[in-house]
């Protein structure tokens, strides 16, 4: 009976995501439809996924549709992780769906926003079948179906950066998805109908080199998607480019299915301390390269982007200590279970801050019409209750208590302490320094992002406004505001209830050691902070309200103290001004280069000078890496191209070379 | 301890005057600036939005959090179980971060470069604070400040925790906008952090920062204290002479700390505010230093 409930729910969601594609493309002109359509798909795989999840005890793959004889033997169906990345995917597209059709009506005009909705749907589609499908076949397809998609709408917009950045992504993920192909392909011996989950396991007789490889070509292929360091480049210009709520999707769900297939297959998988090591120093490059390039960025959705990079760092470095710490004691045992499940929660939560982030951005770009922080200002006076859901939210990304991403980092922190306290026997030199490392990576990178997120806050939010478009702001679309909403409090929900939710994922009563087992002291729980943190509030009013005299004429509302001179907006702080300090503190990480030329205007004064100041930030691996990388084949092109060299003499001497080398080979 | 915070920055005011050969202000003048800015008249900037009416109370509210939570007259209370050194960090973090958020509104110069400062501070010293005790928690195998301080985790008992306990010193400079980070008696532009966030603040809301920031300096005193020595801590008292015992020790504990504070204030100069990662750095490595020290030593 409940099996049926939620075979019933997850069949109906995919039924109506391909309705509201069919929708998309046959409504009428300006028509949102589609993703009314699409919400309520979201609505029922949320509530399939969430009684799956409820009912489900660990192992077993709920079986919903297939075999599909012609797809080698697809079937559909859900597990534990694929469960939860399923119920998440669903929640998040209600919400964006809901959000489009408030936020799609002001860009009727700009482009064609029925396909960008029939778009949305297959990107969609694509998602869902990557998680529910079980054999390499369905995966690899659904998993193009989603590159596909998202291409062209990072193509939206048409503009000639737009073209770029998507072709940009289309490589790269064309790339991924080769290795990934190449991966399934080395350990399912060839054979499309190749298991997904634990494929490392059912490999058989594959030789060490084949097996280590295939991980290797996971890594790159899941990597890519996920946007590790060095694999990055193309995420900070794509996601920018994409019409917002795709943004949201795609940043908040998209790195999560690379997370999923890196899970299920590499993640299960006995690999040697070398690669582990490598997924943790990659996942610690890309934490500290995204959260230092998300400090100096000015534009809003770049800046969201580059943090989405380093969180996606710091749950590869979560599943970096999963894979170094095997089974071989009971500390070890503890950290990497740990660290898995601490993965996973660390997902959820991004998922949903990321998306909130984004469709908040794309609220605040549509009024002031423009992406740079620096012509924003002032709008939480316009846009009281956004500003309030975008300050959930953007405390949730800093990972502050009493929100739920602080609870992941939290319980990452206390198993690297308790790894470190425990025995001396049960861990080598190397694993503790390998924690201690973590323990520093992690903290230095929290404490960057807390600035990360209070300068994507402060400067469009606060201040006074900063250009027309800002001072003219209103307050955005109730759908809008309500879809932030319902992402800021799923943020709140999930750091109220973090220890029942850790606790119900995997239900393994070790975890409880952890988590508070003080001398003498009741074991802590997340309810109790959040309770003491309004116990706490509500004592400071009151106080505030006792103490203060009973005087009308409480407040005077005046100008901000200027001085006797008039101050303007353009004399407040900017963003590129709020991150300089950072700026400076790691310029030899950044390689930022500023100029500053000032020349004196007559040669009889030398008082009166024409300053020009030029602060290039960019990338260092896209300059230092892939344009070296694409030079030298630009270079070997020029090369090869010799042999065109038009006389026919010489291709049919090349036919012969080719001929005689073929049958030397053959023979 | 709520009622002590005033007279703690009269007294390191006090202090640093007769050292510098002044007679100086008297002791409880705070209490009297404090009751004064209760009944002024506020002026609020028409720039502001909701954010600025918010961030004296969340302030505040941080404050009090920590003074509920950590160990300073009294071990194993109510909420003790909530003073995780992560969740300290993170309350830390937040109180930084609003008063940021109300330095930023007002759309000032002033207050853009006090809250870019501040962040940057904020930001840098938090690897720092997670280290430090992460490596008490090591030795202590206690995970809430409460606990550390309780099963032990202090100087007089195990004397290789100094590492971690100068990184400590260093933090609470660095949180209480002390010299060398910050002066927190003017709001000219080299020393322009605090004081420079909440400029535009007046009447009561100025109160409520001044207070919380003069109540944060006690707290992180007699914490620091409690980790040298932990003598006079509520936990094993049970009748009125123990009490007396208690507040006669967190008055000496107030005593000394504010002194020894005033001296350390009037030695070194403020450094410059682009030298602040050597700081920084300095922090951390003596944390990372402690964590090592930690890990090496045989449990004991």
């Amino acid at each position: 009976m409940v099996g049926s409930l939620i075979n019933f729910g997850i069949c109906l969601s995919l039924i109506g995501v391909v309705v509201s594609a069919f929708v998309g493309l046959c409504a009428k002109r300006n028509s949102r439809a589609a993703s009314w359509v699409l919400g309520c798909a979201g609505v029922f795989g949320t509530c399939g996924a969430l009684v799956f999840l409820f009912q489900h005890d660990g192992g077993t793959t709920q079986k919903i549709v297939g075999p599909f004889p012609f797809a080698f033997g697809l079937q559909f169906g859900l597990n534990t992780v694929s469960g939860i990345f399923f119920g998440l995917l669903s929640f998040i597209t209600t919400v964006v769906g809901v959000y489009s059709t408030a936020y799609l009506k002001n860009y009727a005009q700009v482009y064609n926003i029925k396909i960008v909705q029939f778009l949305v749907a297959i990107f969609v589609l694509g998602m869902q079948g990557v998680l529910l499908s079980n054999n390499a076949f369905g995966f690899m397809f659904f998993w193009e179906v989603m590159s596909l998609a998202s291409f062209f709408l990072v193509m939206t917009e048409r503009t000639h950066e737009s073209i770029a950045a998507a072709f940009q992504y289309f490589v790269m993920t064309h790339l991924g998805g080769m290795a990934l192909f190449g991966g399934f392909m080395l350990l399912g011996g060839g054979v499309f109908a190749a298991p997904v989950v634990n494929i490392f396991v059912n490999a058989g007789a594959v030789s060490h080199g084949t097996y280590v490889s295939a991980a290797l070509l996971f890594l790159f292929g899941f990597g890519s998607k996920a946007g590790l360091v060095p694999f990055h480049v193309w995420l900070p210009e794509a996601y920018p480019q994409a019409p917002s709520s795709v943004s949201a999707l795609m940043s908040g769900l998209t790195p999560k299915m690379a997370v999923y297939g890196f899970i299920v297959t590499v993640g299960l998988a006995e690999l040697p301390h070398w690669f582990a090591l490598t997924v943790i120093l990659f996942g610690a490059l890309s934490a500290v390269y995204g959260v230092l390039y998300s400090i100096v960025e000015k534009d809003l959705k770049r800046a969201l982007a580059y943090s989405s990079i380093e969180n996606m760092g710091i749950i590869f470095m979560m599943l970096g200590t999963h894979l170094y710490f095997g089974h071989d004691t009971e500390t070890a045992w503890l950290i990497s279970n740990l660290a898995l499940l601490l993965a996973v929660f660390h997902a959820i939560n991004h998922a949903l801050f990321k998306s909130g982030l984004f469709m908040a951005a794309g609220t605040i770009i549509s009024q002031v019409h423009s992406k740079s922080m620096e012509q924003m200002g002032g709008l939480a006076k316009r846009m009281p209750l956004f500003s309030f859901a975008m300050l959930l939210l953007v405390l949730a990304a800093a990972a502050l208590p009493p929100f739920g991403t602080f609870f992941s980092e939290w319980g990452f922190a206390h198993a690297l302490v308790n790894g470190l306290a425990s025995n001396a026997a049960d861990l080598t030199v190397m694993a503790r320094g390998l924690l201690i490392f973590l323990l520093a990576v992690c903290s230095f990178v929290g404490g960057l992002a807390i600035f990360a997120m209070v300068k994507l806050f402060a400067i469009p939010m606060l201040g006074a406004p900063r250009s027309e478009h800002a001072e003219q702001s209103y307050r955005p679309a109730k759908r809008m505001t309500f879809a932030v909403g319902i992402l800021a409090l799923g943020v709140v929900a999930t750091g109220i209830f973090a220890h029942k939710i850790m606790n119900g994922l995997v239900g393994n009563p070790a975890y409880e050691v952890v988590y508070g087992e003080n001398v003498a002291h009741a074991p802590t729980s997340s309810v109790n902070l959040f309770l003491f943190c309004v116990i706490i509030l509500l004592v400071v009013f009151t106080a505030y309200h006792f103490m203060s005299a009973k005087n009308v004429e409480r407040i005077r509302i005046y100008k901000t103290w200027d001085c006797g001179q008039p101050i303007t907006a353009g004399m407040e702080y900017t963003a590129t001004a709020f991150s300089a300090p950072i700026r400076f503190f790691f310029r030899a990480l950044l390689r930022t280069h500023k100029e500053v030329i000032a020349m004196p205007i007559t040669a009889t004064n030398p008082w009166i000078l024409r300053r020009t100041f030029m602060l290039d930030v960019s990338s260092v691996w896209y300059e230092k890496i892939y344009r070296p990388i694409a030079a030298m084949f630009a270079l070997s092109n020029v090369w090869a191209r010799k042999i065109q060299s038009g006389r026919i003499q010489f291709y049919l001497l090349l036919i012969f070379v080719a001929l005689v080398v073929t049958l030397i080979v053959a023979l | 301890m709520v009622v002590c915070a005033p007279c703690v920055v009269g007294l390191v005011r006090m202090c640093k005057a007769r050292l510098q050969g002044r007679v100086g202000a008297s002791l409880i003048l705070p209490y009297y600036s404090f009751a004064t800015m209760l009944k002024k008249q506020m002026v609020i900037s028409s720039v502001t939005s909701w954010m600025f009416r918010v961030v004296p109370f969340v302030v505040l509210g941080t404050t009090l959090f920590l003074v509920a939570v950590l160990p300073l007259v009294s071990i194993g209370g109510i909420a003790s179980s909530l003073s995780d050194f992560m969740i300290v960090a993170g309350v830390l973090a937040l109180g930084a971060i609003f008063l940021v958020l109300g330095g930023l509104d007002p759309g000032s110069a002033f207050g853009g470069m006090g809250a870019s400062r501040e962040m940057t501070i904020s930001s840098l010293v938090e690897p720092a604070v997670i280290m430090a005790f992460a490596a008490i928690a090591v030795i202590t195998g206690a995970h809430t400040v409460d606990g550390m301080v309780a099963l032990g985790g202090s100087l007089a008992r195990l004397p290789f925790l100094i590492l971690p306990f100068v990184a400590l010193v260093l933090i609470a400079l660095a949180e209480n906008a002390r010299y060398p980070i910050d002066n927190p008696a003017t709001h000219l532009e080299l020393t322009m952090v605090h004081e420079a966030m909440v400029l535009e603040y007046s009447g009561p809301y100025l109160a409520m920062l001044e207070y919380a920031s003069a109540l944060k300096l006690t707290v992180f005193i007699v914490l620091l204290a409690n980790v040298v020595w932990p003598v006079g801590l509520l936990s094993n008292v049970s009748s009125v002479f123990g009490l007396f015992g208690v507040i006669i020790a967190t008055v000496a504990k107030l005593v000394v700390g504010a002194a020894l504070l005033a001296l350390l204030e009037s030695t070194i100069a403020k450094m410059r505010f682009y030298r602040m990662q050597e700081f920084m750095s300095a922090a951390f490595f003596i944390a990372l230093a402690g964590m090592v020290v930690a890990v090496l030593i045989p449990r004991v």
